[in-house]
């Protein structure tokens, strides 16, 4: 049906920066230098390396026939992969800007093998001009059922873009540096109030004076402080902006696709019932504003480095409850979010202080207090006390809901997440819990389901054991 | 429903490993007292070394005379048609249930202590995790693998049909 052929010529230039990036600009540096040796040895790599992928160029060929996708490769060791096309989950096109340059794609296929530890054998990359991969694309997904082709219907029955205001204010609620500002900013004004020393009308007059308070010159330092903050936040908000430019999701028949990217463009699709679950994330900021973030579970999707970590990826960058409840009506209605949470007992609290992080903050201040230095005593005070709120916002934030259509387990410290799976995809229950506090009917609850590793087995602490028998009850067995 | 237990010779396993690990850890702090004898300060340290090298030696010794016992006590197992439960733990006791349907395969093994004894492990795989029966007889484990893959077969067979 199709092939054998060779990759794109530009395969050789695929990832150009990130192989060669590194050593060509330590030799840029090293040439200012004298140290001949290290030159001839980044020479000798720069040099070793595009043999190698030329190499993997010339001995790497692929055909797609009715049933399989066969890719060959090698040069001494010859190894022959044949992906059946029915095991295909996903096809995704991504362009750098030179690939945009000569009208080539870069096609990612994953399978369904990358659930297991086979996942790196089963997963290939092909180059090709556009309309090879086009034909490509649609010849691999040409194995599933009619009514799950992506191109089975002319139009998009969905299309939703989310603008550069949405990316804005994602880099705005997401931005790390953001938070711990307003964090040490709380910190300090509070702090001061509290300490006796410090006169708080004083602090503000000298504030607002522009004057030092103490030692420090606040003004000054607060200009410095405020000046970082705002350069970091440009820079994320800009990268933002330009990464996921024109984020579109459409929907088409039982297909759904995601396309964005100004430099870097990039689109996935997938059939819907590769979805394993979702996950909405709000950190505290997010959380003051009522904004949620939410990412999809699709084994093979997520090509950024970040997003393969976890195997998971955005879905939609920010939205508003209404709005997320909306989009999941009309893109995912296997999904939807839980109305109510049963939640730990109050007689569970004390056992969320029985945790490793409480209980290391808790030993730090102990060796702090034989040290008898005041700045390690204040900093492991500061410590247990972060982990003590986290204890209790965990306890806050808990909850599982089950029916027949979802399981949803909600939890986070300082970052709120609900994960949300569908209830047929769930494969083991486990509680885990000492003799006493099974008394007391409290006991952790985890549960794996299929889908990406990172995520699939998730677990909420110091629950009811009612909750793990309703669950065990709801599986499918 | 009453949990199946495991072979008395699993307790026996355990100890052995367990003397290994003591062994190895005994011979370790001889050698970091042997090494830091000479140091300046151990005469300052030894009270806070001695302390730490016995609770560890503590720990290892009631871990192999003690904790066997109290696994073996909490550890249990039960198949019926639908799902495969399994309980262990020595303190905190986990509970699995895995549904038959979910189980991709079963795998069996032996390391050399195991092999003396003439036990076995049984490890049940699904696409996302793995549960592992321990302490088996070459037979029970042969049986146990047996009769959930013709579960597995029959459930397969109602869901397809």
């Amino acid at each position: 049906m199709y092939g054998p052929k060779r990759n794109h010529v530009l395969f050789l230039f695929d990832g150009f920066l990130e192989n060669f990036g590194f050593p060509i600009l330590a030799l840029i540096l090293l040439l200012g230098g004298n140290s001949s040796d290290s030159m001839m040895t980044l020479v000798i790599i720069i040099a070793v390396l595009p043999i190698k992928r030329f190499v993997e160029f010339m001995t790497t060929t692929f055909e797609i026939n009715e049933t399989y996708l066969i890719i060959r490769r090698g040069l001494f060791t010859k190894k022959k992969t044949e992906i059946p096309l029915s095991t295909i989950t996903t096809v995704d096109l991504s362009q750098d800007l030179l690939f945009q340059m000569f009208k080539v794609y870069k096609i990612k296929i994953d399978n369904t093998a990358q659930a297991n530890d086979a996942a790196n054998q089963a997963e290939a990359k092909l180059v090709l001009k556009k309309e090879d991969a086009l034909y490509v694309k649609q010849l691999l997904l040409s194995h599933r059922p009619e009514d799950l082709q992506e191109d089975s219907e002319p139009a998009p029955q969905e299309r939703i873009v989310f603008d550069a205001g949405d990316f804005m204010l994602l880099g705005l609620l997401r931005s790390k540096i953001g938070y711990i500002f307003s964090v040490l900013s709380v910190l300090y004004v509070g702090g001061s109030l509290i300490d006796q020393s410090v006169d708080a009308e004083r602090f503000i007059e000298d504030l607002l004076n522009g004057e030092a308070v103490g030692d420090i010159s606040f003004t000054s330092a607060v200009i410095v402080i405020l000046v970082l903050y705002l350069i970091t936040l440009a820079f994320a908000l800009l990268t933002n902006v330009i990464r996921y430019h024109r984020f579109t999701l459409s929907k088409k028949g039982y297909h759904l696709s995601i396309e964005y990217g100004l430099l870097q463009k990039k689109k996935y699709s997938f059939s819907l019932d590769k979805i394993n679950g979702i996950r909405l994330k709000q950190n505290a900021l997010m959380r003051i504003f009522k904004y949620y973030t939410m990412e999809v579970f699709v084994i093979g999707y997520g090509d950024e480095k970040e997003e393969k970590a976890q195997e998971t990826a955005m879905l939609i960058p920010i939205a508003k409850r209404d709005r997320v409840e909306n989009l999941l009506e009309k893109l995912l209605p296997d999904f939807e979010l839980p109305k109510s949470l049963s939640r730990p007992q109050k007689r569970a609290l004390p056992y969320f202080f029985l945790s490793f992080r409480f209980l290391a903050a808790l030993l730090l201040l102990a060796g702090s207090l034989f040290t008898q230095n005041m700045i390690f005593v204040a900093g492991a005070a500061v410590l247990l006390a972060l982990a003590a709120v986290g204890e209790v916002l965990e306890y806050k934030t808990e909850g599982l809901s089950i029916n027949k259509k979802n399981v949803a387990v909600a939890n986070g410290r300082f970052t709120y997440r609900t994960t949300i799976v569908k209830t047929g995809s769930i494969e083991s229950v486990r509680c885990t819990a000492s003799m006493l506090k099974r008394k007391k009917g409290i006991c952790h609850i985890a549960f794996g389901f299929w889908g990406p590793k990172m995520v699939a087995n998730p677990r909420i602490r110091n629950m009811n054991i009612s909750d793990y028998e309703a669950l065990t009850k709801a599986i499918e067995f | 429903m009453e949990y199946k237990k495991l072979d008395k010779k699993v307790i026996t396993s355990w100890r052995i490993g367990r003397m290994v690990f003591l062994v190895i850890l005994a011979v370790l702090i001889l050698g970091v007292n042997l090494a830091t004898r000479s140091a300046e300060d151990w005469e300052t340290y030894k009270p806070i070394f001695f302390a730490v090298e016995g609770a560890l030696l503590l720990y290892a010794l009631i871990s192999l005379l003690l904790y066997p016992v109290i696994e073996y006590r909490q550890w249990g197992y039960y198949i019926d048609n639908e799902k495969v439960e399994i309980r262990h733990g020595i303190f905190f006791i986990t509970t699995s249930v895995i549904p038959v349907i979910r189980i991709q395969h079963i795998t069996i093994s032996s390391g050399p202590i195991y092999r003396k004894l003439g036990l076995t492990k049984l490890v049940i795989h699904t696409a996302s995790d793995e549960f592992t029966i321990e302490g088996l007889t070459e037979e029970t484990a042969g049986e146990i693998s047996e009769n959930l893959k013709n579960k597995l077969i029959q459930k397969s067979g109602k869901a397809g049909s």
